[in-house]
Formats: structure tokens, C-alpha cells, sequence
């Protein structure tokens, strides 16, 4: 019997409460679910569960003791979305790395290791190279290395992502069969119907704190999506739909037979008009990203995409500006918050047609981009890196929206940002959408897109499963439940009529390599 | 998942408290060894010696504003050292006949295809980087050897000495040969100290004060960003990388025609301090930092430290010596300062 205790955690990074008195209990034989919106924390806590990262203040128990980090990591095992294994080596070397127990000759696999795989169902692949094997395998080979080292703690993190629905069932069996054989098991998801199908309490992190605990006949998929979204209540979500000072709408863009080169989506009819915002909405491998960053030119696909012109176009004319998730994809370091601003433009504006950049222009342009946009600094000239991680995004957003691209795409545009800056950014991007442009947001949480869009896709496998106008509803709640609706479909669909798979599906070169 | 990583608003000022300190620091270490070789030896500030001390570092200096750009990158060029041999011997032999070749052209097409030759090198380079996508310093390893051989091959490993030669060049080839890199401005400043200042001020401004030099400082410190913000990654790799080679063969002819004579595996030798000075500069091999004028002290101080032991009569062997302990404690002692500067990080890793 295992139980870790939590109690009044703090942790913060500089100018963000991560952590803000988090008390939490896990114990063995159960699989907690933990939720909560992007930036609520729920990575913070299970780095510092991991032992990743020390807190501010607070403590973390184990049996009723405090460790030291190392001892922590030790017992504690994160399975990653990416595992963290050698993909140079086979399943068996996996193992051992670490655990050698020998100095002059090369390791060989010992009997414990040898049971662990059994136990987890790949001994019959050990001597397969990882870099030959699925994902589904490198996580139960990340599994196995926690259970050689006699980790007591599993922490999941979204660990389903990229999974197929047969890996992923698999990998939930296996989670019960942890859970049963007496490990404290933790489930971090996006996905409400997992955690309601596989966990038997789960807690809702907010703001830094344990919003709620959720049991029994409380676990409902409804009532986590809607304390997902209650710390939104407050706030008076004021949505703003699209001006009517544009009467004729024309579309600016349309696509057709559009899918993707890997297929991650395809024959998706998709039109937007000027001055509207239009959210994908859909879990990590549904498509939904995939699509934004192919029409941003980041990916190949076939089809065909029609861009219309703009009479309208305003100075240093792009067609598309995309931004990506990861915010240290989009920017410059290395450079000042006022070259990040311009980057994007050209000839005219930051140089003139020799090649000579013009200081004086840069100069202006930025600070007015600045001002236009309030980003929070003490001048162009400071480094980007000085800026908090709201003004940044801000300054990301802003350089792209300098291109007065006709199509604006961004993928999670708030994701890691404080509520403040999100409204900020949301106001960015509607008033941008009202200068007659179009503009794409890939979200992951039901408020964003409640708040931004006028019309919302839902992308399930690939294909638009339904079209929502966050109009048409009178609150968050009923918007979010509608769309936590539309995922309970996908997923009972998932689970329905399939016989339970112990060990994971060989890929073809598995097969190949035990032949 | 990124977590939200916010730093204090000193930052800026840390920032350039560093770098400036890193000027300062390298100044000082230049005057600093200038005064010890000046105690010891008296002649190291005569006005005779410092044109001297100019005119060794311009190979040095030329090929190092070039390679500043290529690490800017995030990239790194090692074929230049064979690049400053091979168009050497490329103009000697196509213009004096001799070795591999049964005749020989007039002085300026040698001229130009021994450019030509640095140009589809340095192309080659840039594709083999950007377009098949082989790391720089696998590609350039490549091209060193491919250029070395070349040159050997070329060149039956003899050397030519122009003025010798048989047939002699005509005098006006002869002439126009030797003011290239072998004659003097007013006011007996070598002429290779005017072509490293042109070049210092070419490059300073291509890199501080063009469209070009902002668009290099963003591909390099963040490719993906670049991608994103449709910069021309490709197209600047290419111009870089021929740069590149075209400064190494500059910097070849220039010094065949002050030495005049050229021998097999000339240059051979360069590659080291040319990155050296680079680095000493301030600039990180992960690409998106570096100034020229960083890059000048870097490739002053190495030239000084030469200089400077040739005077005190310390072999070549020891100071080669010398130049790899300078090289490694100035990096050392850089990234030990951003250590302490940065250390105030809240983010701990275990």
C-alpha cells in the first residue's frame, strides 16, 4: 500500500502562480483522473510529483516521508507523450541502461528485467531495435523501465495522444492491471470520457488549486466539463459576434477535396468568410491542428485552396500568416521585442530596395505596433526574452498581423497565457477579423473557443464531424457540454464492439523482425 | 507542455552588460598581452611592427567575417582553409602552365576561374546543407578533403613561383599580380591591411545594417520561427556559404601574391584560427549570435599572440600551443560569466 500526499504546494515562475496550495492524496489501487484547462498547472504538478522540480513550498509525502529529489524520481515514473527512451537500442537494452549490473562485459538482460517485460507483454520483441517499434510500444517500454527500477508511482500524461484506438485501449488495460497490482496510478487527460470510463475519482485543477474532487455517481462527463469552464463564470463572457459594418461578405477562402499528404485529415469542404473567426476544435490526432498548420504551408496536401483577393489590401501584403502552438517555435530570442515585431515585413517598410535596413522606419513601425497592441515593455529595444509570456504571445500575434495577411492562422492562440492576456488577445483577433479578414484558431479548450469564434468546427478522425455557432447557445455550460457531447459519441464509438487486446499490436516491422 | 517561463525585466540590460563586457574583456587582453610583449621587447608598438601585425591577420580577419556569417547560421564552414590553397594554385596553374595542366591562359580568366572554382565550391557547400540536408560540418569536412586533393592533384604538389617561371608572364601580369597583394598604399600601409579594411566594413555592413544581416540573426537563432515567418532560409544559406568560399579564395591569391610563391597544402593551417577568432568574438556555434566587430578583436588578439611569441622568439610548435589554451579559456571564461549571470533561474533541474 502506497499513498502520496500533497499538501499546500506552491510553486511559482517568476511572474505566474503555477501552484497555488495544492492538496491532493493518491493511493494505491486506485487511478486518479486529473483535469483542468491549459495552464491550470496540471504539468507543474506532475513535474513536481516527478521530482522534476522542487517547490516553493509545501510538501509531497511518500508513505508518510519527505524525500529527496532524487529518491522521488525514483519512485515516481512519468509516461510521457513522447517517451523518454533510447530508440538506438532494442526493448531489451532499454532495460538495462542504467541498470547493468556489470562493469568489463557488455550487459545482459536479468531475470527481473526479463519478468517485467513478460509481465508487460513484449518479452517476445526484446531483441527488436526501438526505433523499429510503435509508439505504443516505446511507452510500455518506458513503463517497463519505471517497473524495473521498482517505481510505486505511474503518472499518465495525455499518454493516449498519438495512439490508435486498439493501442490506446490496450494501454488502459495494462493501467488497471498497474492499478490492481498495487501502484498508485495517475491519468493526466484532455479526453472527459476517458477519465470518466477509467478513473474512479478524478480532480479538477484550476488556477493552481484542486478546484474539485468528482466520485461516484458525481463523475460525470458533464459535470468535469463544466467545472473545466466554471472558473470562466465569473469572468462575464461577453461574446462579441462578427461586425455588420461589412455587408456583403465575400469568402476569402475555400477549400475543396482538401486533405493531407500523411492523412491526418482528408476531403474536408471548408469556407470562410471576411471578418470571420472560425475555431477547429478536436483532440490531439483528430486532425484538427494538422489542418491549420497545412493551410499555414507547414505541411503537404492535395486538393485545392482558393484564396480570394482583397480589394483592401493594406501595406506589405501576405495571403497567409500562420502562428504555431509552441511560442518558442514563432519567435526570435535571440533578438529585441522590436525586430520580433517587424521580421515579417519587407522591401519598403524595414528596408529600401538596396538590402538597407532602414533603423529609423524599424523603429517607428514597432513602437506603433506596440502601442496599437499594448504590449507591456519598456521600449522596442529590450530583449524578447524580458517580456512575460502574455506579451509575447502578443508580440508573435502582432508581427503576423503587421503582414496584413487575408488569412490569419493560429494555432491555440492563449495557450500557457494569464486570463488577462487572453482577453487581450482575443480582442486582438476580433478586431483584426474586422478589418474584412478571415481567421482560423486550432483549440483545445471549450471557453476559447465559446469566446472567439463565430463559428466552431469540430474535427473528429479527420473529417468535420458538426459545425456549432457558440451564438446559438446561452452559456458556456451549454456549449461545453454540447461539445463534450460530440466527443462522448467518438469515444463510445471507440469502445463499443472490441474485444479487450492484452499486448500491444506488432507494427509490420516488428512482425518483420520476429520472422 | 511549455511552461510558462517569464524572466525578470533586468534581462536587456544583463544582456548587454555582457556583451559589452565581452568587448572590454577582449580589448583589455589584447593591450594587456601587447604591453607584456612590449615590456619585453620594444619593437612589438613600432608603427613598422604593427603594420606587420596588420598585415598577417588580414587572411585571418577576411576569412573570419565570412565564417562569422556561416555560424550565425547555426551553420559551419571547415573547407575554407583547402578553398584558400586550391584557388591559389587554380590561378598558378591555369595561369603559368606547369602541373596537371598542358597550357596555360591569360592571368585574368585564372583569376576568374580560380573565383569561379571557390564559388561552386561554396554553392556545393549550401546545397549539400539546405537542400539534401547533410549536417555543415559533414559537408564542408567533405569539400576540405575533396578541395585539398584537388589542389594536389592540380598542381603535381609543386610549387610556382611566378616570377621565375618559364615562360615568364608578361610584365603587366606580373605587375598587376603583385599590386594585388604585395604592394604598398601611401604612407607604406601594406596593401592587404586596405583590403581588410574594405572587407571589415563590407561585412560590418552586411551584417549590422542590411536586411540581409537581421534576416541571418533570425534564420539562425530560430530556424522553425524563420520557416514559419516564410523568411528565404535556402537562398541565404547559398549566398553565406559562397561568401564563404569567395573570402578564403581572396584571401589565397591575396596571400600568393604578397608571399609569391604558392606551395602544395597551403592554407591547410587556416581552418582553426579562422573559427577560433569566430568563437573568441563572441559568437555561439548554435547560430543567431555574432557581431563583425566581435569577430575582428577575436582574430586581433590571435594575431597579436602570434605576433607577439614570434618576437619573443618562441617556435611555431609552442605557439600553437598558445593559441589553443587562448581559444578554450576565452570560451571557457565566456560561458562561465553567463552561468553566473543566469543562474538566478528559478527552474531547477536535477
Amino acid at each position: 500500500m502506497t499513498v502520496v500526499e500533497v499538501r499546500g504546494a506552491h510553486k511559482r515562475f517568476k511572474n505566474t502562480r503555477a501552484l497555488d496550495g495544492v492538496d491532493l492524496t493518491l493511493k494505491s489501487g486506485e487511478i486518479l483522473g486529473i483535469a483542468g484547462p491549459n495552464g491550470a498547472g496540471k504539468s507543474t504538478l506532475t513535474r513536481v510529483l516527478s521530482g522534476e522540480e522542487i517547490l516553493d513550498s509545501g510538501e509531497i509525502r511518500i508513505d508518510g516521508e519527505i524525500l529527496s529529489l532524487d529518491r522521488i524520481s525514483e519512485l515516481v515514473a512519468v509516461v510521457h507523450q513522447e517517451p523518454q527512451v533510447w530508440l538506438n537500442l532494442t526493448v531489451a537494452q532499454n532495460l538495462m541502461v542504467g541498470n547493468e549490473n556489470s562493469k568489463l562485459t557488455p550487459p545482459s538482460i536479468s531475470a527481473e528485467q526479463l519478468e517485467v517485460l513478460n509481465r508487460i507483454g513484449i518479452s517476445n520483441i526484446a531483441s527488436v531495435l526501438l526505433a523499429d517499434c510503435s509508439l505504443a510500444v516505446r511507452q510500455r517500454v518506458e513503463i517497463a523501465r519505471a517497473l524495473v527500477r521498482d517505481a510505486r508511482v505511474i503518472l499518465l500524461d495525455e499518454p493516449n495522444s498519438a495512439l490508435t484506438d486498439d493501442e490506446s485501449q490496450a494501454l488502459f488495460l495494462f493501467m488497471h492491471e498497474l492499478a490492481a497490482a498495487g501502484h498508485v496510478v495517475a491519468l493526466v487527460t484532455h479526453r472527459l470520457a476517458e477519465l470518466v470510463k477509467h478513473c474512479s475519482r478524478v480532480v479538477v485543477i484550476r488556477d493552481g488549486r484542486v478546484a474539485v474532487e468528482l466520485t461516484g455517481a458525481q463523475l460525470t462527463e458533464s459535470a468535469i466539463a463544466g467545472e473545466l469552464v466554471a472558473g470562466e463564470q465569473g469572468k462575464a463572457i461577453s461574446r462579441k459576434s462578427a461586425s455588420d459594418s461589412l455587408i456583403r461578405r465575400k469568402t476569402l477562402i475555400s477549400t475543396s477535396r482538401w486533405s493531407d499528404a500523411q492523412g491526418s485529415f482528408s476531403n474536408i469542404s471548408l469556407e470562410v468568410t471576411q471578418a470571420e473567426i472560425v475555431a477547429i476544435v478536436g483532440v490531439e490526432g483528430s486532425g484538427g491542428r494538422e489542418m491549420v498548420s497545412a493551410l499555414g504551408g507547414m505541411r503537404s496536401y492535395s486538393g485545392e485552396i482558393t484564396i480570394a483577393d482583397l480589394e483592401d489590401k493594406g501595406d506589405n501584403h501576405t495571403q497567409i500568416a500562420y502562428l504555431s502552438a509552441n511560442r518558442t517555435e514563432m519567435l526570435f530570442h535571440n533578438m529585441t521585442v522590436g525586430d520580433n515585431l517587424v521580421l515579417r515585413l519587407k522591401d519598403p517598410i524595414i528596408a529600401n530596395r538596396f538590402g538597407w535596413l532602414r533603423k529609423g522606419n524599424i523603429h517607428s513601425q514597432a513602437t506603433e505596433l506596440v502601442n496599437k497592441y499594448s504590449i507591456r515593455t519598456d521600449g522596442v529595444e529590450q530583449m524578447l526574452t524580458s517580456l512575460s509570456g502574455g506579451n509575447q504571445q502578443k508580440v508573435a500575434i502582432a508581427a503576423a498581423m503587421a503582414s496584413n495577411p487575408s488569412l490569419l492562422l493560429v494555432e491555440e492562440p492563449t495557450r500557457g497565457v494569464d486570463v488577462g492576456s487572453k482577453r487581450e488577445i482575443y480582442q486582438m483577433l476580433r478586431e483584426y477579423a474586422d478589418r474584412g479578414r478571415a481567421v482560423i484558431v486550432f483549440c483545445t479548450e471549450a471557453p476559447e473557443a465559446f469566446e472567439l469564434a463565430d463559428r466552431v468546427i469540430v474535427i473528429q478522425r479527420g473529417a468535420c464531424r458538426d459545425t456549432l455557432r457558440p451564438s446559438d447557445f446561452p452559456d458556456i455550460f451549454s456549449f461545453a457540454s454540447a461539445l463534450a457531447k460530440l466527443e462522448l459519441i467518438d469515444v463510445a464509438e471507440h469502445y463499443s464492439n472490441k474485444s479487450a487486446v492484452l499486448s500491444p499490436p506488432l507494427s509490420s516491422n516488428e512482425r518483420d523482425n520476429l520472422a | 507542455m511549455a511552461s510558462i517561463k517569464v524572466e525578470s525585466p533586468g534581462k536587456r540590460k544583463r544582456g548587454l552588460a555582457l556583451d559589452q563586457l565581452r568587448t572590454v574583456g577582449l580589448v583589455l587582453a589584447i593591450v594587456l598581452s601587447g604591453l607584456v610583449f612590449q615590456s619585453q621587447r620594444s619593437a612589438f608598438f613600432s608603427s613598422e611592427n604593427v603594420l606587420t601585425l596588420l598585415r598577417s591577420m588580414s587572411s585571418l580577419g577576411i576569412m573570419a567575417f565570412a565564417q562569422m556569417l556561416v555560424i550565425l547560421l547555426g551553420e559551419i564552414d571547415l573547407s575554407v582553409g583547402a578553398i584558400y590553397g586550391l584557388s591559389a594554385t587554380t590561378l598558378a596553374v591555369l595561369w603559368l602552365g606547369g602541373g596537371a595542366l598542358p597550357f596555360h591562359v591569360p592571368f585574368i580568366f585564372a583569376l576568374m576561374a580560380a573565383l569561379l572554382v571557390a564559388v561552386a565550391i561554396g554553392a556545393a557547400n549550401a546545397f549539400l546543407t539546405s537542400v539534401v540536408k547533410i549536417p555543415s560540418f559533414i559537408a564542408t569536412l567533405g569539400f576540405l578533403s575533396l578541395a585539398q586533393g584537388s589542389e594536389l592533384l592540380l598542381s603535381n604538389a609543386s610549387t610556382f613561383n611566378p616570377a621565375y617561371n618559364t615562360p615568364l608572364p608578361s610584365r603587366g601580369e606580373l605587375r598587376f599580380f603583385h599590386i594585388l597583394g604585395g604592394s604598398q598604399l601611401p604612407l607604406g600601409i601594406p596593401i592587404q591591411v586596405g583590403w581588410l579594411a574594405a572587407m571589415l566594413c563590407l561585412f560590418l555592413f552586411l551584417r549590422h545594417r542590411t536586411l540581409f544581416g537581421f534576416r541571418l540573426v533570425a534564420i539562425g537563432g530560430n530556424p522553425t520561427a524563420a520557416e514559419i515567418a516564410r523568411l528565404p532560409i535556402r537562398k541565404y544559406k547559398f549566398v553565406v556559404f559562397i561568401l564563404s568560399a569567395l573570402m578564403a579564395a581572396l584571401a589565397g591569391i591575396l596571400d600568393f601574391s604578397y608571399v609569391g610563391s604558392v606551395g602544395p597544402n597551403s592554407g591547410g593551417s587556416l581552418v582553426f584560427p579562422v573559427i577560433a577568432a569566430v568563437v573568441i568574438g563572441g559568437a555561439s556555434l548554435n547560430g543567431g549570435w555574432g557581431t563583425i566587430p566581435g569577430t575582428l578583436l577575436g582574430a586581433t588578439l590571435l594575431a597579436v599572440l602570434a605576433n607577439g611569441l614570434a618576437l619573443l622568439g618562441v617556435g611555431a610548435f609552442a605557439q600553437l600551443l598558445f593559441v589553443g589554451f587562448v581559444t578554450i579559456g576565452a570560451v571557457t571564461l565566456d560561458r562561465v560569466t553567463r552561468q553566473l549571470a543566469n543562474r538566478r533561474s528559478s527552474r531547477v533541474t536535477k
